[in-house]
């Protein structure tokens, strides 16, 4: 077995390891070239990912010539060397320190906390009895924390931990205080672990080898009955992970070494998975009860009975479906629409857009992407001919610039995020675009905290710079580009001097961003919500494509343009055309030829016409032309902007029928509820952010009477005349490969085996490409376009009756509406309450104390939560995260779209803010 | 509230000072000490992130070095030599009638503020042994009268 491929292609150098002759590539320690020659030495300190530290001296080999033994962990071979790891003096040594180290175990005997100590692993296979020495005074359990238990008792201070916290995650919360015999691991200023910085990524705890650090609840003694390889339900990062199963619960997770990862994860994807366990889970179909009419508020669940009655499936289901037929059949095709999940699988939304397609008979179909990446989407298809990232977010190791904009990725993207981190560490420049100054900024060269919405004036006053100073790379513009010269005429606007008074930063900082970006040697741009969400999300796309086309930085590694996707299978719902104008493969449903080929494939007649978008179809509910809805896995009741309007047109649908896990908001609304499966219950694939797409496999089964969703989607179909028969998740596959060219070459069987590929894959057998765009575009012209934008403003504006500006996003601990993490008790204990943050000056001003009752009201609604004070929010904004059913930031939100994309502004509106209010009651 | 705010743009004008030194910790953390005889708690996140360090790293380096305190010392510090030649030469007898005559034990203030005692590991006396110091001032060959004198005579002053 290789342990460590990055050497393999490296020069041997043998060397005699206890007499037998071996080598090792170059660059491997002997330790690791020991393991590959499947000889295993004693260590502690070392672990495979982490830098080795030679500290705890377990490993220690003897080497002829050599007075002293050696570290086999830090030490590398030199040719002809001689070696004994199993010397009686080497041998001797290994077990004193192990035995050193048991001695300050509690009681000396073995972990108490896990059953996979190493320490304990290593000192059976030694042979090392009980320890002659004295044990230690030992420290307190640190059980603060509501995801990690420390128990510094067991610790070894072999500073995996805070190699792991420090280099690899590079969260900074571990330490290493005082010295000799006191030593310790410290959070923070010696700070419990509940109350330090620690943002619970866990990367500790899998590094700790004797269960120091473990996860809460002694999880760590019970024995698994199995382990299922998968991956990670939230973001489109898509760490794969190791599920640890007992008695059809998940006890805990493991990282795993997948490419998006690499042993890596973050607070919800290693400590987030306990909302399936809850007790709220829906468990049995659930029918309205005749004559209790809809209202407008959020159902409160103790008034569940008497609003709903319990079902079976079969009348449940049949009463799902007449009433959609009766609509159909009565109203007409359009007066349905259909919601899907970008938290389902590929294999899910492809049946979901085809029921639509085929069973209601029009394109009304959407999904969140609507309402997060929609006009980038818009953007890269216009302009490149593809909505696809170019290079992989692990592209930023090779980067020499990185732009990140409009994105919080430590806490959207955390994972990706270290990456980015480890990036800037070894030298790569971060320049940092945002409103909110926000936790990257520490690693960053360059941070532009420029006025909200002001996008379009600042990318135009970069590429201004880079024309003025001749910094653009004319060859590549010649050869792949078109509409330069529309372009350059447009950008004489737009010097730094001109636009930055608008944006709010220095003309010498803009210059000095464009000259970075457009002269380094590789230059990636990551973007997310702070771009897309807004009435010219499309346009500040546009610019960022502009940016990559006009220096050629884009088609090669470390170069790129990368749209950080939200969810985990975001880019995979729309790859499958769960999206009212393209069917599978961003094929245009207005295009004649496309529409031929899937009324081919489907056998079935199909609607030319695009169909409405999320936030179109609430307008078209009270609009009446949109009668009765099939929503699955989505929550517009708590996603959608400016909600007191869309609530009103949920509880006005004649017909709604709702598919999921909980009693949502949306939930409440409805005339049917379908129990379904979480991501942990099934098995299908799923596309990350860098079009990977990924094996996810059922680790447990579904609660009570709870369904998997392909089969609820199935019966749904079959009952709306659709003829279905697919066996599985495979069946579903096999179909999209042929509707597919992107991923005509992926097998099933191929999956299974490797876990995850990238499309483009068209032949069988084909590697999958993760950088695209390497030799121009697949646009009609095989060209990239300039398409230029001109800056505008937010639809609504701060006046003297509101004069703040209203920004929403996500947290950390938390998931969009909260509907999976404000589930989870461990996730939920972090940060349990809604919070607005707000600069301590602007808190100051509104006589408002951190931790007190703030109230934020617009033209369209109003919320009270917990003020929060942080330096990081530009001066005259508040932010919040809009998963708070008790203060729910859409309420406030405007439902303005932008013109080519129908994505809402949530990201820009006027409110006004006072002290005092208190939060609505929280609905579970 | 004041104390506390002009503690913090103390803090804050050493750090950026000395920031862009090499090795600027240890550097700043000496002055913050010597203009405020401690190194208060808040002074840490300030520091880390000035120098883009993790506030377990300020801390780490605090509490490996003993001279540097985090509680504010008395008017007055002792610092009594425990090393070997020291030792040899009776001081800890010395240390035993010190902490009885100022009713303290190591890293203790006396109550009315003006002393606070703290161990030292050779103070390169040797020659002159036992030793001890109080702010800047080094004595030799300290016995238990010379002691008391030396303290009458400071207490006196303070």
């Amino acid at each position: 077995m290789a342990a460590n491929p990055e050497f393999m292609n490296q020069p041997q150098i043998g060397f005699k390891l206890d007499g037998e002759e071996v080598f090792a590539f170059e660059g491997e320690t002997i330790l690791q070239a020991a393991k590959r020659h499947g000889k295993e030495i004693p260590h502690l300190c070392y672990s495979d990912n982490l830098r080795p530290d030679g500290n705890c001296r377990a490993c220690v080999v003897e080497i002829e010539g050599e007075r002293v033994l050696a570290p086999s962990c830090c030490r590398k071979p030199s040719e002809g060397m001689n070696i004994k790891a199993e010397s009686e003096r080497a041998v001797r040594s290994q077990k004193l320190v192990l035995e050193l180290l048991k001695s300050d175990m509690p009681k000396q005997s073995q972990s108490p906390y896990t059953l996979k100590s190493e320490l304990d692993f290593w000192a059976e296979k030694m042979d090392v009895g009980t320890p002659r020495f004295k044990g230690r005074s030992q420290p307190q359990a640190d059980l603060s924390h509501p995801a990690i238990s420390v128990n510094l008792d067991a610790c070894i201070q072999c500073t995996r931990c805070l190699r792991a916290c420090r280099e690899e995650q590079m969260n900074d919360v571990i330490g290493y205080a005082n010295r000799g015999s006191h030593s310790e691991i410290v959070f923070d200023i010696a700070d419990p672990m509940g109350a330090s910085s620690c943002v619970a990524c866990g990367e500790c705890v899998q590094a700790c080898p004797t269960g120091a650090l473990m996860p809460a609840g002694n999880v760590g003694l019970q024995e698994a009955d199995k382990t299922v390889d998968s991956t990670c339900p939230y973001c489109g990062v898509g760490c794969l992970i190791k599920y640890h199963v007992k008695d059809n619960k998940i006890l805990y997770t493991e990282g795993r070494d997948g490419y998006t990862n690499h042993f890596r994860l973050c607070v919800k994807g290693r400590y987030g998975f306990n909302y399936i366990h809850n007790p709220l889970r829906l468990t049995k179909p659930l029918i309205r009860r005749e004559g209790v009419p809809k209202s407008t508020e959020l159902l409160d669940p103790n008034d569940l009975d008497k609003e709903f009655r319990e079902a079976t499936w079969e009348e449940a289901l049949d009463f799902a479906a007449n009433g959609l037929k009766k609509i159909r059949d009565e109203k007409g095709k359009k007066a349905l629409a259909g919601l899907g999940s970008a938290k389902g699988s590929n294999e899910e939304a492809y049946l979901f857009q085809k029921l639509v397609r085929i069973g209601f008979g029009s394109n009304n179909v959407d999904h969140c992407t609507r309402l997060c990446h929609a006009s980038s989407v818009v953007a890269l298809l216009e302009c490149l001919g593809s909505g696809a990232v170019s290079n992989p977010v692990s592209d930023v190791a090779q980067a020499e610039v990185i732009i990140i904009i409009g994105s919080n990725p430590t806490v959207n993207h955390p994972v990706g995020a270290t990456f980015m981190k480890n990036a800037a560490k070894r030298g790569t420049k971060i320049i940092l675009m945002d409103p909110n100054r926000t936790a990257i900024a520490k690693y960053a060269s360059h941070v532009l905290q420029f006025r909200p919405d002001t996008d379009v004036a600042l990318l135009n006053g970069i590429m201004h710079t880079i024309l003025a100073e001749n910094l653009q790379n004319d060859a590549y513009i010649k050869q792949y580009t078109e509409g330069f010269d529309q372009m350059r005429t447009h950008l004489r606007n737009y010097s730094p001097e001109k636009v930055a008074p608008i944006c709010g930063i220095d003309a010498e900082t803009i210059k000095e961003v464009a000259r970075l970006y457009a002269t380094s040697k590789g230059s990636m741009i990551l973007w997310g919500m702070g771009v897309s969400q807004h009435i010219h999300g499309t346009d500040n796309a546009r610019c960022l494509i502009a940016l990559a086309l006009m220096t050629g930085q884009i088609g090669r590694p470390g170069t790129g343009l990368h749209p950080l996707r939200g969810q985990n299978n975001v880019q995979g719902a729309s790859d499958v055309g769960l999206i009212p104008m393209v069917y599978p493969d961003y094929e245009s449903v207005e295009d004649p030829k496309f529409r031929a080929k899937y009324e081919k494939l489907w056998n079935t007649e199909l609607d030319p016409k695009r169909g409405l978008t999320t936030v179109e179809m609430i307008h078209a509910i009270l609009d009446g032309e949109v009668f009765g809805m099939y929503i699955e896995g989505e929550n517009p009741a708590m996603s959608d902007p400016n909600q007191n309007h869309a609530r009103k047109a949920l509880a006005s649908l004649e017909h709604l029928v709702v598919q999921d896990i909980f009693l949502t908001e949306t939930a409440g609304f409805a005339d049917v509820i379908l129990p379904a499966s979480a991501f942990y219950e099934k098995t299908g694939t799923f596309s990350n952010t860098d079009r990977r797409v990924q094996m996810g496999r059922q680790a447990v089964n579904p609660p009570g009477e709870a369904k998997q969703d392909l089969w609820i989607i199935q019966e749904i179909a079959k009952r709306l005349g659709c003829d279905w028969n697919y066996q599985g998740p495979e069946d579903v596959f096999n179909e999209m490969r042929q509707a597919m060219t992107s991923i005509a070459g992926m097998t099933w069987e191929r999956l299974e085996n490797e876990d995850s590929l990238t499309y483009p894959l068209e032949n069988v057998g084909d590697p999958g490409q993760p950088i695209i765009f390497t030799d121009g575009f697949p646009t009609a012209t095989g060209r990239g376009r300039f398409v230029p934008a001109d800056f505008i403003h937010a639809d609504e504006l701060p006046d003297n009756e509101y004069p703040l500006i209203f920004i929403t996003g996500r947290q950390l601990e938390h998931w969009h509406t909260g509907s999976m993490t404000r589930h989870s008790p461990t996730l939920d204990a972090i940060e349990p309450d809604p919070v607005v943050s707000l600069h301590p000056l602007d808190l100051e001003k509104l006589g408002v104390e951190p931790g007190g009752f703030i109230t934020v009201e617009s033209r369209r609604g109003k919320l009270s939560a917990y003020a929060r004070a942080e330096l990081g929010i530009q001066k005259g904004t508040l932010f919040m995260a809009f998963c708070y059913n008790e203060a729910s930031s859409n309420l406030v939100t405007n439902d303005a779209l932008d013109p080519a994309a129908k994505i809402p502004e949530f990201k820009f509106c006027a409110v006004k803010a006072y002290a005092g209010g208190t939060p609505d009651q929280r609905i579970n | 509230m004041t104390e506390t705010v002009s503690t913090q743009s103390t803090v804050k004008e050493i750090t950026r000072a000395l920031k862009h030194k090499p090795g600027a910790l240890l550097p700043i953390l000496h002055d913050i000490q010597h203009a405020l005889g401690y190194i208060p708690a808040d002074s840490i996140p300030v520091i880390a992130s000035e120098l883009q360090l993790s506030r377990a790293e300020v801390h780490g380096v605090i509490s490996f070095y003993h001279y540097f305190r985090e509680t504010p010392p008395g008017k007055q510090t002792i610092h009594l030599c425990r090393a070997e030649s020291c030792q040899a030469m009776g001081s800890k007898k010395l240390e035993e009638h010190v902490k009885a005559k100022l009713s303290i034990d190591y890293h203790e203030t006396t109550p009315d503020g003006k002393f606070s005692l703290e161990p030292v590991y050779c103070l390169g006396m040797c020659s002159c042994s036992p030793s001890m110091q109080i702010g800047n001032d080094v004595y030799g060959r300290v016995s238990n009268e010379s002691f008391d004198s030396v303290i009458d005579e400071r207490e006196a002053l303070s």
